[in-house]
């Protein structure tokens, strides 16, 4: 319908509204939305009051029905159906003024627009596309962080899976202690076994033969033949204290803390 | 009540409104997008952490504190010693080995081996006859 009214008015910022009568025949309404608000707001009435707005047209016409040629009075305009047309005539011609109307007995019909309340310059139109536009963005967004929180909660189960698949007490409390256990005695025999090696090494530094070897708990003691007991212990004082050193019967007997 | 509904129309709400409320919601989205890929990062950081202290466990106790590891490892070197007459004790928690021997080159090969195994040694004796070894599990 909007091309019915392009050719002969300017279209632009007017709205339509049609009502079919019957085949072939259309009643069709142009209204500027924005005089119809500016005239609501300087009636002192808040648009929140207005459900719909009707078209006299079509309210009128039952009224007037039997009743040509009457001109029916509605707050100072004179209103009448010509050639099935509502049109106002000057009240000053006062042609079959009928003062008994009243509007407030009209039973509205179906036939109603709605007023558009958004800005001027931002039509409804427009309007609901940026809404969709956001409401697509906010979805994907909610989405997207529900994604991420699931995610997250996979990284629990995951946790769980290498406690049972390494068969990890409950607790990091635990954990910790155990390790920390493991790492002590992973250090201790490092220790034990690089004391040995350096115990065994004085073969090729000073020339002394292992004949005893014996170590218990945290001492160990070494004997050594072959060379003189002074040189044994200054070869082990470089990297350990000596809790003592005896010599019998050629023997070097020295004892270490671990 | 009743009648207000029935006045109300989904086509009288302000669009503007509408947009509001959307833009609202989108706001409070990206905070709770924001909030996710916090939870996120730090449930990733907090589970490589863990995959680390798990690892580092799992070695750890697999070298040094598993018994049966240990004893199995015990057992196969002393099948490959070639040592004969071996005492073997087994007590609650460790292993005794006793034997006298002819042959150092054997003894040298043997606790070498055990040297190099992730055994705990608790007490060692070598002298010109005999070998004692206590093994912790």
């Amino acid at each position: 319908m909007p091309s019915l009214f392009e050719e002969s008015i300017d279209i632009t910022g007017l709205r339509f509204y049609t009502l079919k009568q019957e085949d072939g025949k259309y009643l069709s309404f142009a209204y500027n939305e924005h005089k119809i608000i500016d005239a609501i707001k300087s009636a002192g009435i808040t648009f929140n009051q207005v459900l719909s707005i009707h078209f006299a047209q079509i309210e009128f016409e039952e009224l007037v029905k039997g009743k040509a040629q009457t001109c029916l009075k509605v707050n100072n305009v004179c209103l009448s159906f010509i050639e099935e047309k509502l049109v106002q005539i000057p009240v000053s011609l006062r042609a079959n003024i009928d003062n008994s109307f009243d509007i407030s007995n009209l039973k509205l019909s179906k036939e109603k627009i709605y007023l558009d309340s958004t800005s001027k310059y931002l039509d409804k139109k427009h309007t609901y596309t940026l809404v969709g536009v956001l409401l697509l963005v906010t979805i994907f967004t909610f989405i997207k962080a529900y994604s991420n929180y699931s995610e997250a909660f996979k990284y629990s189960d995951k946790k769980e899976r290498l406690i049972t698949t390494n068969n990890m007490p409950s607790t990091s409390i635990q954990t910790n202690a155990l390790i920390k256990k493991y790492k002590k005695i992973k250090e201790k025999q490092i220790n034990i076994r690089e004391t040995i090696e350096y115990v065994l090494n004085s073969r090729k530094k000073i020339g002394a033969r292992v004949v005893g070897f014996d170590f218990n708990k945290e001492k160990l003691v070494v004997k050594f033949k072959g060379v003189e007991a002074k040189k044994i212990t200054t070869y082990l004082e470089k990297e350990y204290t000596l809790n003592k050193a005896v010599v019998k019967d050629g023997i070097t007997s020295v004892e270490l803390s671990l | 009540m009743i009648q207000d509904l029935k006045n109300f129309n989904i086509k009288r709400v302000n669009p503007l409104v509408v947009l509001f409320v959307i833009f609202v919601l989108m706001l409070i989205s990206f905070i709770f997008l924001k909030k996710s890929k916090i939870e996120l990062n730090n449930s990733a950081y907090n589970y490589t952490q863990f995959q680390e202290v798990s690892k580092n466990y799992s070695v750890l106790k697999k070298n040094w504190g598993d018994s049966k590891t240990a004893e199995k490892k015990l057992d196969k070197l002393i099948k490959s010693s070639g040592i004969k007459n071996i005492d073997v004790t087994k007590k609650n928690k460790s292993q005794v080995i006793k034997f006298e021997y002819k042959q150092l080159n054997l003894v040298d090969q043997f606790i070498n081996k055990v040297l190099n195994e992730n055994l705990q040694i608790k007490k060692l004796l070598i002298d010109e006859k005999k070998v004692e070894l206590e093994i912790r599990y």
